[in-house]
């Protein structure tokens, strides 16, 4: 079946579209309404890397289920969500930590492990929440370069950047912004040589947009007790980014430090989403595959407007754009989209841009902007 | 329509189509398997303790809060960015400061640990009271804080003019909670105003008011007004007690620009969407607080008549929970509730034969109630 008719059945089913407010469709913008911006707040938003396909219809009854209990603190019931991923990871669950999305994680790494005089290895660029942590509690940030070729993670180098002072190393596969990803066992190999020295936070918020994600993470080495911390997030494939739910996977000790750190705890419905949404897999394989097409089509617009990209792994897509990002932001956001993110670019990248995938109906819109911007018409 | 705060709250329902919306929902309910899993749910609750131990309020959420979530479902997709600083200049307006006065947190307890983070680490003193909450002033103590306790008085309230005299040159912070948790106590207001004027010319004075709204008189007894006339001084609040948002994890302090900025540096949560629009319909939503307020009294009052008629002494409640002495170890006191299949607070030390009761539902406190006339019948 179809999840997306089920999904509009269900809509309708319980009239929630009737309800008017707040569902509506989203402002669509024609061609031929290009000339106005829309107001604030009504652009099409593709700079979050959200999933627009959303979470499964049985994950938004299981919400309308536990609306009325959100009065209490979700103590038991986040204990049962750890209970189903460990089952899920295949380890117990004194290895799962949950937190306020794979972000509020991340900090907690930092906090855990990070101060003055100690430092942090990353890749330059990547995902920007750790180094930011870093950075406050007054770190040192060694960011290694990517490899220009390729834009991977130039592992080599952030071996050899490991010294006395490293206490912690952190990992984005795949990669945010570049969208690109490392073998698993290139990966794996580097683990086992670094972590001995320093904790290695191994970021897979984008791993299970892969075929083979279970082939591809490094919860093995977990598991083969290596002080690694595997992140995951419900904000990518299970389309719940509001919600605010990670976890991650690491060994007992590395999760008892993590939890000190912790200063609040997940909320009531967005462990009753996530729980529904560990089952919904037929749903999953027809969210991703959207994701995919979107990003298909996107890429090829990229070739035909000649404009250099990596092929992305994630739901996203990092390209060359010729124009300085906050001109390129200004313009889009004029034609009524938000793209970038929320930082200034890397320094070798002042012209590049990450675009988030949206709906099909989003990114026919957004490709009419793109040629508008470069001036190649639809053949 | 969402932004007039003084929105009848049935109007608003009306408009919002929430009558389509419950009938549709209830149509699904011809589903042989919803049937099972509604009767299965029920059941469930049914067999469960009386959970009377965290504080929480089970008349909450707000039905335009519940609403706002049903609404704001299709989006739950995106991380929350608009809605947010919605909440925040709502949140501004209501206690008359500016939305950089104000700082966001993963519930109010977030905030109580980030500021604990920023000033801990200067590894002074914090001055508060025993028994009280220790949120803020256990983390400033792993950071090499000196933790002075002032005991309460007789009455378990706050003892400000021993607190104050505990303020010295090495004091980073004083930690008001008032109403005090567990004891429930409230002080004086134009006493709290003029310690807190005088304190915080030597320290930042933290006023933890996330019982405050279930006192009787909220408006009088805020300290807000300091925030806003340049005090060094915070107050922090909660959407977890009687608004009833526990499980959404929604808090906030107020507090000086500047301080503002330093202690959000610290933060490391984020606050999730439906959380944030329950908690801004909760706001718009004119008599929630007020209809709220009045049911928790009710049973509060209920539970001190019956404390009264057991002969147990308690301290004056004021929050949406009770803490009375019960003349045993409060590990067999717990023991012998579970056994009536209810669930109480937990330890406060050094009280140890006190406990402390949440107001429950009406039915939990009819539970709470037969199970301490049993308890006590001896």
């Amino acid at each position: 079946m179809d999840p997306r008719i089920s999904r509009r059945d269900w809509l309708r089913g319980t009239a929630l579209a009737a309800l008017g407010l707040g569902l509506g469709p989203r402002l669509r913008l024609g061609a031929q309404e290009l000339d106005r911006p829309p107001p604030e707040g009504r652009h099409i938003n593709l700079a979050g890397n959200e999933n627009p396909f959303g979470p499964a219809p049985a994950v938004v009854q299981a919400i309308l289920r536990a609306a009325p209990q959100s009065s209490r603190y979700p103590f038991r019931e986040e204990y049962v969500l750890k209970e189903l991923l460990a089952q899920k990871e295949g380890v117990t669950i004194d290895h799962i930590v949950l937190g306020n999305g794979c972000d509020e994680l991340l900090a907690l790494a930092a906090a855990a492990f990070l101060g003055p005089g100690s430092s942090l290895i990353a890749a330059d660029p990547t995902y920007f929440q750790i180094t930011d942590y870093a950075d406050k509690l007054g770190a040192e940030i060694r960011r290694i370069e990517h490899r220009l070729d390729t834009l991977q993670h130039d592992l080599p180098a952030m071996a050899a950047a490991v010294d006395g002072t490293t206490r912690l190393v952190y990992v984005c596969n795949p990669d945010n912004p570049s969208g690109t990803i490392l073998p698993p066992d290139v990966v794996a190999a580097f683990c086992r040589e670094v972590a001995p020295r320093a904790p290695v936070f191994v970021d897979e918020v984008y791993l299970d947009l892969q075929d083979d994600p279970v082939a591809q993470t490094q919860v093995a080495l977990v598991k083969q007790r290596l002080p690694v911390i595997v992140g995951r997030s419900f904000s990518k494939l299970h389309g719940l980014a509001g919600h605010r739910i990670g976890y991650v996977v690491t060994t007992p000790e590395l999760a008892t430090a993590l939890s000190h750190r912790q200063m609040s705890s997940v909320n009531y419905l967005g462990v009753a989403a996530a729980r529904a949404s560990l089952f919904e897999t037929t749903f999953h394989a027809w969210s991703l595959r959207k994701i995919r097409e979107g990003r298909a089509r996107f890429c090829t617009l990229l070739d035909e407007l000649d404009l250099r990209y990596v092929p992305s792994h994630g739901n996203f897509v990092f390209h060359r754009t010729g124009i300085p990002m906050a001109d390129f932001q200004a313009t889009m956001k004029e034609r009524g989209f938000l793209v970038g993110w929320p930082h200034a670019p890397a320094a070798r990248y002042p012209d590049w841009c990450r675009v988030s995938i949206g709906t099909d109906d989003e990114m026919k819109q957004y490709a009419v902007a793109m040629r508008d911007v470069f001036r190649r018409p639809a053949a | 329509m969402l932004s007039s705060p003084h929105l009848n709250r049935r109007d608003w329902l009306k408009s919002t189509g929430a009558v389509v919306a419950s009938l549709a929902v209830a149509s699904q309910f011809t589903s042989a398997k919803l049937r099972a899993q509604h009767e299965a749910d029920r059941s469930a609750r049914r067999a469960e303790p009386a959970r009377i131990s965290g504080n929480e309020n089970p008349y909450g959420p707000s039905q335009m809060a519940i609403m706002a979530m049903m609404q704001a479902l299709e989006g739950t997709y995106r991380y929350p960015g608009a809605e947010t600083r919605k909440l925040i200049d709502l949140i501004a307006a209501k206690e008359g400061v500016k939305p950089e006065n104000v700082v966001m947190g993963v519930g109010s307890g977030e905030i109580l640990e980030v500021y604990g983070l920023w000033l801990g680490q200067q590894k002074g003193e914090v001055v508060t009271v025993s028994p009280g909450y220790s949120q803020m002033t256990r983390t400033m103590e792993t950071l090499g804080s000196k933790i002075i306790s002032v005991p309460l008085n007789d009455a378990l309230e706050h003892d400000l003019d021993a607190m104050a005299s505990k303020v010295g040159a090495n004091t980073k912070c004083v930690y008001v909670c008032n109403p005090n948790n567990p004891t429930g106590t409230i002080v004086n207001a134009a006493k709290l105003k003029a310690f807190a004027i005088e304190v915080s010319k030597k320290a930042p004075v933290f006023i933890d008011e996330a019982y405050l709204e279930c006192c009787d008189d909220f408006a009088g007894n805020t300290m807000v007004g300091l925030v806003a006339e340049g005090h060094n001084v915070a107050v922090a609040r909660t959407f977890s007690k009687v608004y009833g948002l526990a499980g959404q994890r929604i808090g906030y302090g107020i507090m000086p620009a500047a301080m503002a900025e330093e202690v959000r540096k610290y933060s490391t949560g984020s606050l999730n969407l439906l959380g944030v629009v329950a908690a801004t319909a909760s706001l718009e939503d004119a008599t929630y607080v007020e209809e709220t307020r009045l049911k928790i009294k009710a049973e509060r009052d209920k539970l001190c008549a019956l404390l009264k008629e057991l002969g147990r002494k308690y301290a004056e409640p004021n929050g949406n929970f009770v803490f009375f002495q019960t003349g045993m170890p409060i590990k067999t006191f717990q023991e012998k509730m579970l056994a009536e299949n209810v669930q109480v607070g937990r330890p406060f030390p050094p009280l140890l034969d006190w406990c402390r009761i949440s107001i429950g539902s009406p039915d939990e406190m009819t539970m709470a109630h037969a199970a301490l006339k049993k308890v006590f019948a001896a």
